[in-house]
């Protein structure tokens, strides 16, 4: 807890950025100290607004989401015009619509986006299903790396089919061991799928400039990007990209020894996940989207047992270094608020979506800061009116004394222009 | 012993649940007889998620353990099995991909007897309107998680009213949609979960069905 006061202490501080202009520098500092304000549940100088947009801004530019996936100039040209137009206090990047050519380098099978099996002006989409079956955990439990390398990649990325035939790295201990394990590496299939490697690297490093490049620049015209990085909760590890919806589910029942082995077994690798960026670049929020544990999905018990109790080790893990968790609770969280209460005070920001934020706010309000919840569904097919009276009321309700966040519930992709600004005008008035 | 069927089946035990059919099998039991309290236990199942007593997670495991129970009895299922003619049509719509939601939906609705054609995901308005021309379905369910693909409900409707002049098809809308997109797309009805769908369908076509004797 002392650790996250010390780095929101240091944000603040506003180390390294060259403003633009004065009005650039006075903006900027006012929102990261809102922000640290929020995050310790004190009341800021201005509510923080934050449309948690993914491709808004490339449909705000003109741009498909394509164009802006193939090509970084016109992903920064897109973010810039709609942070200068609209003049939001916090944004997301652009590395949230990730590098279409770095995709089809490594040919990520377990997705489609522009380009790649969807039509140009739409969103990437995940396409579910059982990657690992479920008598793989003792496997994923012995070595979890290598069980990524060896068996997992090379299910989701063609590029990587070749990983499958490659010996354990751990073998190399002794001289004798040396040469025999670097034998495989000669044959055609690792070989390509290390030449894939290579390029996708050179793909990405290029991009990871233009991130870095773009972030700065924005920073100095006084826009704030506060994610450092990002984790998930072990439970949504394995039940979206591994195990699936329906696999995890059937866990529960069928093996749930073996599925909480395999939950605590992960746990201390998605902490340092969070960690990396956060160790990076000193920005506060580590970006954990929960999925599975929402309402509806499976019951308080089960919520107990399968899904807080490796959520709040890495909420733990991250705070304890110094990072903020920032939890996007998709979907309704209201019978887990009583629960998800039990972490240490001014040191998470909880983005709601379909959750009754009045509750939110009685049962989290003396531990945590919470953020959203303006539905996409009225900024993209209500008027600026009903935003505004929507953003007033969530203000009024939940929001004056601090501790609170204005922003869309969810991830923001298309919607009305005119919407969106009047939510962020809402938060200046 | 049918009741502890029932009762097994209801409380999410796979292991008795299976035991116990095959012992069924074994005392030569009816198969219909067995799948049928099976089908109850079932019920119960999703009478209690419609209570909030049960949740998603029961509800995938109690069909999963359906269809073991099913396979036992009758052996793997055969292709070309005829259910006779649709009612519902059902689709993810066009640009979303999103499919668990869609297929709890037509599991649930299946359990009470509806027949359910179901055309997967990133359907496009054109082809529900082929689906409803061939099978004179009187519903039409289309489910969207995601705000770009709103427009294709939105299509999609305006497709089924501009081809269905008379006897038109009455459209229900789920997923991550409320008030506000229902009355943006034009849909006649939207719910917030399976079990709503359901039930909904339920009325729907009872309704139909007693206006449609009336008129003979």
């Amino acid at each position: 807890m002392d650790k996250v006061k010390e780095t929101l202490q240091k944000w603040c501080e506003v180390q390294g950025i060259e403003f633009s202009s004065a009005e650039a520098e006075e903006r900027y500092k006012k929102t990261v100290q809102s922000v640290a304000d929020v995050i310790q549940l004190k009341t800021p100088a201005k509510i923080p607004v934050y449309p948690f947009n993914g491709f808004f801004p490339a449909y705000y530019a003109g741009f498909t989401p394509k164009e802006v996936m193939y090509d970084f100039d016109k992903a920064g040209l897109a973010w810039e015009k709609y942070l200068r137009d609209l003049q939001p206090d916090l944004y997301v990047g652009p590395f949230i619509v990730s590098s279409g050519k770095v995709l089809d380098i490594v040919g990520y099978k377990i997705y489609k986006w522009p380009g790649n099996g969807l039509p140009d002006h739409q969103s990437y989409q995940y396409i579910e299903a059982e990657y690992v079956k479920a008598e793989e955990y003792d496997d994923l439990c012995t070595d979890p790396t290598d069980f990524m390398l060896r068996k997992y990649l090379p299910r989701v990325f063609t590029s990587f089919e070749g990983f499958a035939s490659l010996p354990r790295l751990f073998e190399l201990l002794e001289l004798p061991l040396v040469g025999p394990h670097f034998i495989v590496y000669g044959a055609p299939p690792v070989k390509s799928a290390l030449e894939a490697v290579i390029k996708a690297g050179e793909e990405a490093l290029r991009w990871g400039e233009f991130l870095g490049s773009f972030g700065m620049r924005m920073a100095s015209l006084g826009f704030v990007d506060p994610t450092a990085g990002m984790s998930k909760a072990p439970f949504d590890v394995l039940g979206d990209t591994f195990r699936g919806t329906r696999g995890i589910m059937m866990d529960m029942f069928r093996c749930p020894e073996r599925l909480l082995e395999a939950l605590e077994r992960i746990t201390p690798i998605m902490i340092q996940i969070g960690l990396a960026g956060f160790k990076a670049t000193g920005k506060p929020f580590v970006f954990i989207p929960l999925h599975k544990g929402a309402d509806g999905f499976m019951s308080d018990s089960q919520f107990k047992e399968f899904y807080w109790p490796t959520l709040k080790k890495l909420i733990l893990g991250l705070v304890e270094e110094g990072a903020v968790p920032f939890l996007f609770a998709e979907g309704g969280y209201n019978s887990r608020l009583e629960v998800i209460r039990d972490i240490p005070k001014g040191t998470t920001v909880w983005l709601f979506d379909e959750t009754d934020m009045v509750r939110a706010k009685e049962v989290l309000g003396d531990v945590a800061c919470i953020a959203g919840n303006v539905p996409i569904s009225l900024l993209y097919a209500g008027t600026p009116e009903e935003v505004k009276d929507y953003c007033k009321k969530l203000i009024n309700s939940v929001g004056k004394d601090g501790g609170f966040i204005l922003g869309s519930g969810a991830v923001l992709d298309e919607a009305k222009p005119e919407n969106v600004k009047a939510m962020i005008e809402v938060a200046k008035s | 012993m049918r009741k502890l069927l029932i009762t097994a089946i209801a409380k999410i035990n796979e292991e008795k649940t299976l035991y116990l059919v095959r012992q069924a099998l074994e005392k030569g039991i009816e198969p219909f007889t067995i799948l049928e309290d099976v089908r109850r236990g079932l019920e119960i199942v999703v009478e209690m998620y419609n209570q909030g007593k049960y949740f998603l997670a029961d509800l995938v495991m109690a069909a999963e353990i359906y269809k073991e129970a099913q396979q036992i009895v009758l052996g793997p299922p055969q292709e070309g099995d005829s259910e006779g003619s649709f009612q519902i049509v059902f689709g993810t719509v066009k640009k979303d991909i999103h499919d668990i939601g869609k297929n709890i939906t037509i599991v649930t609705m299946r359990q009470y007897g509806l027949r359910v054609l179901d055309l997967g995901v990133d359907v496009s308005p054109q082809m529900f309107i082929n689906a409803l021309g061939e099978t004179g379905a009187s519903i039409l369910c289309m489910s969207c998680l995601i705000s770009e693909a709103y427009d294709s409900i939105k299509e999609t409707i305006k497709l089924v009213k501009k081809e269905f002049a008379h006897n038109r098809p009455t459209t229900i809308i789920g997923g991550r949609v409320n008030e506000t997109i229902c009355n943006y797309t034009g849909a006649d009805y939207w719910v917030k979960s399976c079990i709503d769908g359901t039930f909904l369908c339920r009325k729907i076509l009872a309704e139909h069905c007693s206006s449609s004797t009336l008129n003979q």
